[in-house]
């Protein structure tokens, strides 16, 4: 049976109903650029209506039911599973961007010019042995050769230190955005427990999972158990991070004891798990994110195929001014000084203080850190050994093999080969121009690289935003179409007061 | 698709911000000339320039050698055109002298000559060519005869003490000549040979053959009576041919460090316009670049000003 304040009840549903959806347009409006939102939406039906009349059923009104955010998982997932490749080689682009800077080629004043100008100085020594400035010249065109060398070693290895420090907070970033989301897991947990919606706590978790993807690769995913309550996982690798309310923290290891030759002095954290009682475990498996990129960058040596990142650069440099300061040593010695000494070494050849190996394989222990002019020679140019045997300030003949070295092609030895027997073939200048086009055609990929996944992450971001963004035009019709059907329902209460009014206070009025 | 405004908004950036590098990379190409500023812009081009630059830094070095080279050679020419006069002189004297109507006296007269002519024999032996001694092999801080006329050299001077200087890769040439293949030598007190010995080593214990010669020709004048000057006049000959041999072989090879200069500029040239066309920008073409460029770039700037204004806010009233 109807009622006769039931219409009343119908246009206040419909006004509160209005006033919700408007309050809904509001709030998207007011998140519009809010990093991480997406757009919400109320859900309403029709009430059920009352029975029992038999000439049909009229409803009872409009009520809101739920309201929902318009978010992929899907998209989601996608995004978090591309970021990873992004990211990954904006880090190697920028690692070898540095690279690039220290070698600062092609320049006037890199590594070629340098050669350039010592070689020059040679062939001026061939022309006039028995001037001293000659010999001075040629002495400090050396030790500007191994300055530079020494200045490249030396960048490299506090680009590695850098780089070493960046793991170590990018793992302590990790390790807080887990945290925080364990958080979130437990607030959205408790809030859907009691059936509430938690549409912003999701998408600020959301939020810090895009920032965690950014990092490393993780599997995202969230499972029902009981009672449809969702549980939220993610794991790196297949070992788990957040296990919905616990977190199982990454850490880094400092023991590992490091190889001089890769990576300079001082020490090289290891990405490990934490484990139950803070002590290290396994290695971490990561395969993207900065991480992936740092590491790379950090550890690569081009060997069986790895990456090649600083540590390539560092061995390729150190055997360059092994196998240079041998070589030259190796002809200077053979060579006669202005006082009839032979048998003098230019460059010096460091004796190894940790182990005593034979003397006359010192030279082994040349690097591109300590390559460097003895100073017996340094501060006595009359010991540049320009001459072949005791005989007159002009002979030249051992400086002519000496600025001869520039075309041997038997200069370096085989890395491969421990003995150092064997030889690969190749001039001092196509070894820099083998090491530059290295770096170039890498650093070049890796350029391509990071446009090429940059625009695959952009468009998903846009698809993602599509979907999920707030669209003010769409906001405004809201607005305007629940403005009117508000206003429609306040017509309709005042056409009820009307009829109220004529039915109370007029109605019955014949008889007085 | 759904638009919304953010999404319109970011790829409006995103696409203003690659068309401002695209227009930065330019203005760099624009500001230093060139086409490539780090190895990764261009691998392939980096390792020529690499090459290219060494080459030409490679010539440059050779012409400086090859100038060097041509100016000791000119004082070398020069002292051998010198002694050429000389024995031109000593040989016009001596068949003077030769004539029997010569009185004692006048003999004397020309012996004095003769000595004076020895003389400068032995200031041309010890030519300098920037503070070097350039007949004395590798010794060449010591003059090759001291004073007396006596070969000055401990250790010896051997033949194969030849300066050679680096006119390309493996292109070297002998620049200097050595004493003996000038002067001749004979071992003290030995008697004088018909040819000039211009291969053994000379030490202090060695005379020079031409000053020899000089000696014996100036006691045969002073001698009464005279002794052997035909004898003499035979060795000047000798001698003469000598200075004019090692003179055509100096003049062969300042013309082979001529020619070499030559090729020398010839490939700095080329290498030079190679290393250009490598790595110099096409200013033309960079200009014209960057003005397209800066005209996309605007016209993304007012169609991004007219994309962000206009919604159905500005409608609603």
């Amino acid at each position: 049976m109807r009622t006769t304040f039931g219409t009343f009840n119908i246009a206040t549903s419909g006004l509160f109903a209005s006033q919700r959806a408007l309050d809904l347009v509001s709030n998207n409006i007011a998140n519009a650029n809010t990093e991480g939102y997406s757009r919400q939406q109320m859900l309403q039906r029709a009430s059920i209506p009352i029975g029992g009349d038999p000439r049909g059923l009229v409803g009872t009104g409009v009520e809101t039911y739920d309201i929902i955010q318009i978010r992929s998982a899907y998209m989601d997932n996608k995004y978090w599973g591309q970021m990873k490749s992004y990211t990954e080689w904006k880090t190697k682009s920028e690692g070898l961007q540095d690279v690039e800077a220290i070698f600062n080629e092609p320049s006037e004043t890199g590594i070629r010019a340098v050669m350039d100008e010592l070689f020059a100085s040679m062939e001026e020594l061939v022309k006039k042995p028995g001037d001293n400035t000659n010999r001075v010249n040629l002495i400090e065109k050396a030790v500007t050769f191994s300055n530079t060398i020494n200045g490249f070693g030396k960048q490299i290895v506090d680009s590695i230190r850098e780089i070493n420090f960046s793991v170590k907070s990018k793992v302590e970033e990790v390790n807080s955005l887990a945290t925080q989301i364990t958080e979130l897991n437990r607030q959205i947990f408790n809030m859907e427990l009691d059936g509430h919606k938690s549409n912003g706590l999701r998408d600020q978790r959301s939020t810090l999972v895009d920032k965690l993807s950014t990092m490393v690769n993780i599997d995202v995913s969230e499972v029902a158990g009981e009672g449809g309550i969702k549980y939220f996982n993610i794991r790196i690798g297949g070992i788990t991070l957040v296990n919905h309310y616990q977190v199982n923290k990454l850490t880094v290891d400092n023991s590992k004891v490091i190889d001089v030759e890769k990576y300079g002095t001082g020490e090289i954290s290891e990405v490990k798990w934490a484990g139950v009682n803070g002590q290290p475990l396994d290695l971490v498996k990561i395969e993207g994110g900065e991480l992936k990129g740092l590491l790379d960058v950090r550890d690569g040596t081009g060997e069986n195929h790895s990456y090649r990142g600083f540590p390539f650069y560092l061995q390729q440099l150190n055997r360059f001014a092994r196998d240079v300061a041998k070589a030259f040593n190796d002809q200077h010695k053979a060579g006669y000084d202005m006082s009839g000494n032979t048998n003098i070494a230019f460059f010096e050849e460091p004796a190894d203080t940790a182990a005593p190996i034979d003397i006359t394989d010192d030279w082994k222990n040349v690097n591109c850190l300590n390559l460097k002019v003895r100073d017996a020679v340094k501060n006595d140019p009359t010991k540049v050994a320009a001459a072949d045997i005791n005989g007159g300030e002009s002979n030249n003949i051992n400086a002519k093999l000496l600025a001869a070295l520039r075309n041997r092609k038997d200069i370096f030895y085989n890395p491969a080969d421990p003995t150092f027997t064997q030889k690969i073939n190749g001039t001092t200048d196509d070894f820099i121009k083998s090491v530059l086009s290295a770096l170039s055609v890498d650093a070049n990929q890796a350029e391509r690289m990071t446009t090429n996944t940059e625009s695959i992450v952009e468009q998903t971001k846009t698809k993602r935003m599509s979907e999920s963004g707030v669209s003010l035009d769409e906001e405004m019709g809201n607005m305007v179409k629940f403005q009117q059907s508000y206003n429609a329902s306040a017509r309709m209460i005042t056409t009820l007061d009307n009829i109220m009014d004529t039915m109370i206070n007029r109605l019955g009025m014949v008889g007085r | 698709m759904r638009i919304t405004n953010s999404m319109m908004l970011s790829s409006m950036m995103r696409n203003m911000g690659k068309n401002l590098s695209r227009m930065n990379s330019t203005e760099q190409m624009l500001s230093t000339g060139k086409k490539f500023l780090a190895p990764s812009d261009n691998p392939i081009g980096v390792s020529r320039s690499l090459r290219l630059n060494t080459e030409v830094a490679n010539m440059e070095q050779f012409k400086r050698n090859a100038e060097d080279a041509l100016s000791w050679m000119g004082t070398t020419e020069m002292a051998l055109e010198n002694l050429s006069d000389i024995l031109q002189r000593a040989k016009e004297l001596t068949v003077q002298a030769s004539n029997d109507t010569n009185a004692v006296d006048e003999r004397k007269a020309i012996a004095a000559e003769i000595d004076q002519l020895k003389h400068q024999i032995i200031n041309i032996a010890n030519t300098t060519y920037a503070g070097s001694h350039i007949f004395s092999g590798f010794k060449t801080d010591k003059p090759v005869l001291a004073s007396t006329g006596q070969y000055n050299m401990t250790p010896a001077l051997k033949a194969s003490e030849n300066i050679e200087f680096n006119l390309g890769i493996s292109d070297k040439l002998a620049i200097n000549i050595t004493g003996q293949r000038v002067f001749g030598t004979i071992n003290n007190g030995k008697t004088i040979n018909d040819s000039v010995d211009a291969t053994s080593d000379v030490a202090s214990t060695h005379t020079p053959q031409l000053i020899a010669v000089f000696d014996q020709l100036v006691t045969d004048l002073k001698a009464d009576p005279a002794g052997n000057i035909q004898g003499s006049i035979g060795r000047l000959d000798i001698h003469f041919n000598n200075v004019n041999a090692l003179r055509a072989e100096v003049g062969v090879k300042t013309n082979r460090i001529e020619l070499t200069l030559n090729r020398i500029d010839d490939d700095t040239l080329n290498l030079k316009s190679l290393l250009s066309k490598n790595e110099d920008a096409d200013m033309a073409e960079v200009i014209m670049n960057l003005k397209m460029q800066e005209n996309v770039y605007k016209a993304s700037l007012s169609g991004g000003a007219r994309i962000i204004q206009p919604s159905l806010i500005d409608f609603l009233r």
